[in-house]
């Protein structure tokens, strides 16, 4: 009678610890467990290909018809009009001239992928790669656009995708967060910590910004120094009060929780220092990445730092390209000036970094069960965005046709699915939407998106709301 | 009050006696067999179908293309062929696939259900109303008009239970009465400090005074109990500590949200407005009709433009683009999210579900959510200077506010997708409530304020059962921290059932008569033995009832994230007291190009060691200290704070620097209020923050850290200690 309330009920009050290693709590409640039952770490579900994820997140906007569609039609009609029953939906609303791409499309490995010199480094792995060129979007405005393919809803205050998986597959690590998040230098994406919220989910899936410096996460360490033995006795102290509180209250799971608390933080002040320490690495590997060179040093950083997490247990990296949809230069690939110099100085910051990732990823044997996601909020327009008969510099959004590319874990490489028309605008055949994509992704990972669910404010939410279906045709 | 209601079942009796004679006596005429049988169907046949088969076989896409809810199209079949063969259950597919128990596909009807289908076919299956409404009853699947919620309210009589010393109030023999049924007693009354202190964090959100408590623990009469009782709801504070309750279930944020998450520099008159409103106790229909329609019922004044900061208190984007579609678009988000969380706050229904298709779930149908959110079609968010009239002169501030514009044509767009518009809907409320007038319209007095008033006093209504329960159980869960419906926003199907059914519509007939007082209200729960229990766990209680769903004992609690900043400012003694007018900034706001973002920064001075409810709330930004206590950022309705114990929340408490700063601010008070002795520092550090003193173990290991270690850093420690943040 009461079974959904209840349901929510049980998960509200499960104990559950952001570096507990007891298991994702969602996991439990769909096979049916007892919550209560699970004092060990669960293993992930039998059918998930991947046990871990890094989002390379796009902010802006990134051309498919210069990177990942190749569209030959597109040169021959270089300079000439869309045909007249055509009426895009773009965001400022000035529909110029079609425009070639500036980057030369190659067919790339054993498998002939298309990959423009956008991306050389990347075309080196096309092999890797699985391109979706169908992606469609529901709106071509930034942020709402953004929502949706960051946390499956177009308004603020819904869960992210990483939150969905800390809550689906809890953690590995009981000394780091789940979910971290790796900013673009520059600035924060628009919307800031609501691209990463755990939105109703307990506070403890939401994403943990890592910044720069000493101290990654806030509070790790407090900035009055105190000596070990001053700390230890403090700790010492607050046990025992803690624990005659305990025993006066005959035992309640929320204060033993709590005493538990302070001995994981005291681990993670360990942990992360460790995890983010990158002068241990090889001068082979920061050269693979690029963290010698200025301008891929920031990208490589937290690229090299993103597989250190993951090797210690960490479920989600997201890392952003871009910041504010703004900015002089834009901080992302928000090109409606100049498409060109905009795509080749982003391109420039990310490609050698990303496609050493892959590489490290696969020479570690990690590539088997760790999924890569590199996504944009959607594509660009083949046409410029300046008067009717015009040929401008600039590509407005475009939401109805755009790449994508996943790599890893249980995908077919050097594929690409879908198609989209003639000149790369509208997706035509194999249509992905960001619930398909979601659905595709929590699949990998072992999770029935129609499954993961939380009760909140008369719904049982999903990241893919009532849509979804996984894309089989690219799975291996 | 119940008499009324007695009364009101008595008159039903009659009448349904008058129509049972009148049928008869009709029958008798001979012209009524085919009333009967419409009736009969009706009642039986149209029950079964729309409880059990009208989910899916129903509206312009029903399943296997067969929609059962209308006679012509059973008649008619969908894919495999008519599903009725009247006078021959045998040759009907309706009955093969019941009598199959292929139909239902999860579970099979009851034997007798499939009987009166049965029967019905074989005496030539004469149809009645039509067609089904297939909201009219409810069934494993789904809320029906019969669901608990949109009942009148029961008049309930109080039961009467033995046992002479416990029940204090009428609430009591509630609580008793089902207890009693579970072969549970309730636990003791409380401590009297314990009590104190409750009751302190429960009504003001500090900590008491140690005098306080000690005036109490020694002369702990049911006078003194009271006296403490009124005195806090008469404090200033106890506006403040409900107002930020209320800013969890509206959403209330102070930026824009979306792109450029831009500031609202004005919007905090609003949480102003409900301060005064609490304290000045105004009646709970007043103060939700202020909220949804002051800039009209109040005569433009400047309380009802802050109190309309309700309806613009979500997010809203300011950033659409030039396409027509895209902006009708997100017009139409917002009026989703709006009339969300009117449904939600106020009647506990998720209106905004019904925006693509009827609702899955409760009887709202697409037609209705179109015709609520017509009510709202003049709302728009904005700024506008207002008077405020003062003895002198006139003042002029300016409010971020409703800016009320004239209506538009509603229509209905199929599927919830503007680029696909259907007829036009006009305002109106939502049938399943009962309330008369919920065709409020009038097409010759219309206006955006004029819509809104209505919607305001439909929603108020006396008659508006689910109004006041609604109500009643938001006070009860403040005060037990579970609701006697456990999900406070959603009296739906897909909410909790209530634990005590008649208590619940006792009080909300109580509160209802005694005038929508909700310090009335608050006073009944706190006098009752019930509020007064000990938290304390028992083996046969935990046995029994482990969620302690029946209240055999209060539920301990930990305290929220703003409890815990305003009892470390308020003990380290730096709290400051003001009242009202803008908030404090904890953030260090930056721009890149038009978009702004918020760094969390914990700046020092009076200025910001004010209450955590006068935070500027921005969205997107997140406080390490206030975010780990779980602290809901203002995007999010949040009717049910949720309490997570994580390894962050325990380095925020230990490391945050206002931990710290207050930590010594607290040590330095101590050093000043103390002897010499660092034994009577270690008392008064205990009184301060735990409001007793120490048992000999704590004194005698405090003592001896306090021997070798700075005072501060003991006061940190009890800053952390689950003592201080859990409430028993």
């Amino acid at each position: 009678m009461n079974h959904q309330a209840n349901k929510g009920l049980n998960r509200r009050s499960f104990l559950d610890f952001s570096v507990s290693g007891l298991g994702g709590a969602a996991l439990l409640s769909m096979l049916g467990q007892s919550q209560k039952a699970c004092g060990t770490q669960l293993a992930i579900h039998p059918i998930a290909k991947a046990r871990r994820a890094i989002h390379i997140c796009l902010v802006g906007g990134f051309s498919q018809v210069d990177s990942f569609d190749y569209k030959p039609q597109l040169d021959k009609l270089h300079g000439k009009s869309l045909p007249s029953e055509a009426n895009p939906q773009t965001f400022f609303g000035n529909i110029g001239l079609l425009r070639k791409s500036e980057w030369r499309f190659q067919q790339r490995g054993k498998s002939g992928l298309w990959v423009s010199n956008l991306f050389p480094h990347l075309a080196s792995i096309a092999d890797d790669l699985t391109v979706i060129n169908s992606m469609v979007a529901d709106t071509a405005n930034h942020m709402p656009a953004m929502f949706q393919e960051l946390c499956g809803f177009q308004s603020n205050g819904f869960p992210s995708l990483g939150s969905w998986l800390s809550y689906g597959l809890g953690n590995e690590s009981e000394s780091l967060p789940t979910f971290v998040v790796l900013p673009d230098a520059r600035s924060l994406p628009n919307g800031g910590a609501s691209n990463w919220s755990n939105g109703f989910l307990p506070a403890r899936h939401q994403g943990t910004l890592f910044g720069g410096g000493k101290q990654p996460i806030r509070n790790l360490f407090s900035n009055q120094k105190i000596s070990r033995l001053e700390k230890n006795e403090a700790f010492n102290l607050l046990d025992d009060l803690n624990g005659y509180h305990l025993e006066q209250r005959h035992g309640n799971d929320l204060l033993s929780a709590r005493i538990r608390s302070y001995e994981l933080a005291a681990k993670m002040q360990v942990s992360v220092p460790e995890a983010i320490d990158l002068d241990s690495e090889p001068e082979l590997i920061k050269k693979l990445y690029g963290l010698d060179q200025p301008t891929t040093s920031d990208c490589a950083r937290r690229c090299i730092l993103a597989r250190r997490l993951l090797e210690r247990g960490v479920r989600f990296v997201q890392l952003f390209s871009g910041g504010a949809f703004g900015g002089k230069p834009r901080h992302g690939w928000d090109g409606h000036e100049n498409n060109r110099v905009n795509h080749q100085r982003e391109a420039d910051l990310i490609d050698q970094p990303i496609a050493a990732l892959i590489k490290d990823l696969k020479q570690r044997g990690m590539l088997d069960d760790t999924l890569i996601l590199f996504t944009s909020e959607f594509g660009r327009t083949p046409f410029t965005q300046s008067a009717s008969d015009k040929l401008g510099l600039g590509r407005d959004h475009n939401a109805d046709g755009f790449s994508v590319w996943m790599a890893g874990a249980g995908l077919k490489g050097g594929f690409a699915y879908g198609e989209s028309d003639d000149i790369g605008w509208r997706a035509t055949t194999n249509k992905v939407t960001w619930p398909d994509f979601h659905a595709t992704v929590l699949h990998l990972l072992g999770i029935n998106h129609e499954n993961l669910s939380w009760y909140h404010n008369g719904i049982d939410r999903r990241l893919t709301n009532v849509h979804g279906h996984v894309i089989s045709d690219i799975l291996s | 009050m119940q008499r009324t209601h007695y009364d009101g079942t008595r008159c039903l009796t009659v009448y349904c006696l008058f129509m049972v004679y009148a049928i008869s006596l009709a029958e008798s005429f001979g012209y009524s067999a085919s009333l009967e049988s419409k009736q009969t169907f009706d009642k039986s046949v149209a029950r079964i179908l729309a409880a059990h088969c009208l989910k899916c076989h129903n509206g312009s896409e029903p399943k296997a293309n067969l929609n059962l809810s209308g006679k012509e199209s059973l008649f008619k079949g969908g894919e495999s062929g008519p599903a009725v063969h009247p006078g021959n259950p045998e040759k009907s597919l309706l009955w093969s696939q019941l009598v199959k128990d292929e139909m239902p596909p999860k579970y099979a009807l009851d034997p007798s259900d499939k009987e009166i289908i049965r029967k019905w076919i074989a005496d030539g299956a004469e149809w009645g109303t039509d067609p089904i409404n297939p909201f009219l009853y409810s069934s494993k699947q789904r809320a029906g008009y019969d669901w608990w919620s949109l009942q009148p309210l029961k008049g309930t009589q109080v039961p009467r239970v033995e046992d002479g010393e416990w029940p204090e109030n009428e609430i009591d023999h509630f609580i008793l009465s089902e207890l009693d049924k579970h072969e549970l007693d309730p636990s003791p009354r409380a401590h009297p400090r314990t009590l104190v202190r409750r009751l302190y964090i429960d009504l003001i959100g500090l900590p008491p005074p140690v005098e306080i408590i000690n005036q109490y623990v020694n002369k702990p009469s049911k006078e003194a109990w009271e006296k403490i009782v009124d005195d806090l709801l008469a404090s200033p504070h106890y506006g403040e500590r409900w107002a930020r309750h209320w800013m969890d279930v509206v959403r209330f944020g102070e930026t824009d949200g979306y792109e450029y998450n831009r500031p609202r520099n004005h919007s905090w008159h609003f949480r102003d407005w409900l301060i005064r409103s609490f304290n000045d106790d105004l009646p709970y229909d007043t103060f939700s009709r202020m909220q949804l329609a002051g800039d009209v019922i109040s005569g433009d004044s400047y309380d009802g433009a802050a109190a309309v900061g309700f309806l613009v208190a979500g997010a809203h984007n300011t950033i659409l683009g030039v396409n027509p579609v895209m902006k009708l678009a997100g017009r139409h988000d917002e009026f989703e999210e709006l009339a969300g969380t009117i449904g939600q706050t106020f009647l506990g229904l998720t209106i905004n579900c019904a925006r693509c298709h009827d609702h899955k779930f409760d009887p709202i149908s697409m037609r209705e959510y179109y015709s609520f959110i017509a009510t709202l079609d003049g709302v728009y968010h904005g700024e506008r200077k207002v008077n405020i009239p003062k003895k002198e002169a006139t003042d002029e501030q300016t409010l971020y506010t409703v800016i009320s514009r004239k209506p538009g044509i509603m229509k209905l767009y199929e599927r919830g997708d503007v680029s696909q518009p259907t007829h036009e809907v006009k305002p109106g409320g939502i049938a399943a409530l009962k309330i008369p007038n919920s065709d409020f319209y009038h097409p010759k007095v219309d206006s955006d304020g004029e819509r809104r008033k209505r919607l305001a006093n439909w929603i108020t209504h006396n008659n508006n059962a689910l109004f006041q329960r609604v109500a009643v159980n938001r006070i009860w869960h403040y005060h037990f921290g579970k609701g006697i419906v456990d999900s406070p926003s959603d009296f739906g199907f897909n909410g909790g059932r209530p634990t005590h059914p008649e208590l619940l519509d006792w009080l909300a007939s109580w509160f209802r008569d005694n005038g929508y007082s909700l310090k009335k209200l608050h006073k009944l729960i706190l006098l009752s033995s019930t509020y007064q229990q000990e938290s304390n766990q028992r083996s046969e209680g935990l046995r029994i009832d482990p969620d302690n769903r029946f209240l055999w004992r209060q539920n301990p609690r930990r305290v929220e994230a703003e409890v815990l900043r305003d009892s470390i400012l308020a003990i380290s003694g730096q709290l400051n007291p003001k009242l009202f007018g803008p908030g404090y900034f904890d953030v260090k706001i930056e721009q890149v190009a038009p978009a702004f973002y918020y760094t969390p920064i914990d700046p020092i001075g009076e200025e910001f060691n004010r209450r955590t409810l006068y935070r500027w709330n921005a969205r997107g930004q997140r406080s390490a200290l206030l975010d780990s206590f779980d602290c809901p950022d203002p995007s999010t309705k949040t009717p049910v704070r949720m309490v997570t114990t994580t390894p962050s929340q325990a380095l925020s408490q230990w490391n945050d620097t206002f931990i710290l700063r207050m930590s010594k601010k607290l040590s330095q008070r101590i050093k000043v209020e103390s002897g010499e002795s660092v034994e009577s520092k270690v008392l008064r550090s205990w009184e301060l923050v735990l409001g007793r003193f120490p048992n000999p173990r704590e004194k005698e290991k405090a003592i001896s850290f306090v021997q070798k270690h700075e005072l501060e850093l003991l006061c940190r420690v009890l800053f952390n200690s689950n003592e201080f943040i859990f409430v028993d």
